[in-house]
């Protein structure tokens, strides 16, 4: 990992387009400005963990995972008469 | 164009619906473009296939069949990125986890695959703030059985 110093009002380039600056400190906390194309996907750490691991552990899902769940939310025909109500 | 799936084995897929997530998906970065394969016609669920490894594929659902409202959530720079024009030109997806272990099926409402039916571009957007969870549990059968077709 690089490891730089920096001082208030300072920021840091990563290849051409993204542009980190520290615009405040306050004891434990740092504000950061983050400057990056539209494109780029910019977000808390933890939050963007949570959604890499829910969808890691939703593509373990198998045909017989998935049978089982349609199995008890079947969709039904609009303006079909069910066939499992006679 | 001919797929190897670990799941339904050598299948067809046609190239021109093929949507593209040209940063890949969380966890995923490598796994760009995807195909979205019917499971069966009651099923309220498709498969959202891999096309670059075979092994990869996501059950996914309609967001709108759980929440009519669910579109005035995505927002507006994510639409703009993907060059859709209004939240209602884009197709969107939510991905499903089913958990055996502990009886669970939920969906991911936290973060929507945004597609753009267009030029399939597509996007899993992060909302913020918005209220919805990342485990929306699917608990009442009726509520898919009440919700809208597309």
């Amino acid at each position: 990992m690089l490891i730089l110093t920096r001082k208030l009002g300072e920021s840091i380039a990563i290849g051409d387009d993204v542009v980190i600056t520290i615009l405040d400190v306050k004891g434990k906390q740092v504000r950061l400005g983050i400057q990056a194309p539209g494109h780029t996907s910019v977000h808390r750490q933890e939050i963007y963990q949570r959604i890499q691991e829910e969808n890691r552990e939703a593509a373990r899902a198998g045909l017989s995972d998935l049978n089982l769940a349609a199995g008890l939310f079947r969709r039904r025909e609009p303006g079909k008469a069910s066939e499992d109500a006679s | 164009m001919l797929l190897e799936t670990t799941r339904f084995g050598t299948i067809e897929v046609d190239e021109e619906r093929i949507v593209c997530f040209q940063e890949g998906l969380p966890g995923f970065p490598q796994a760009r473009r995807f195909a979205l394969l019917e499971h069966s016609h009651e099923s309220p669920f498709h498969w959202l296939q891999s096309v670059d490894d075979g092994a990869l594929a996501f059950v996914v659902m309609d967001p709108l069949l759980l929440d009519q409202n669910y579109l005035h959530a995505i927002p507006g720079e994510a639409l703009a990125d993907l060059e859709i024009q209004a939240a209602t030109q884009a197709a969107v997806l939510v991905i499903v986890n089913i958990q055996r272990e502990r009886s669970s099926i939920t969906a991911n409402l936290m973060a929507p695959l945004v597609i753009n039916p267009g030029n399939r571009r597509g996007k899993q957007v992060i909302l913020l703030g918005s209220g919805y969870d990342i485990r929306h549990e699917l608990t009442h059968p009726a509520q898919l059985q009440a919700g809208v077709h597309p």
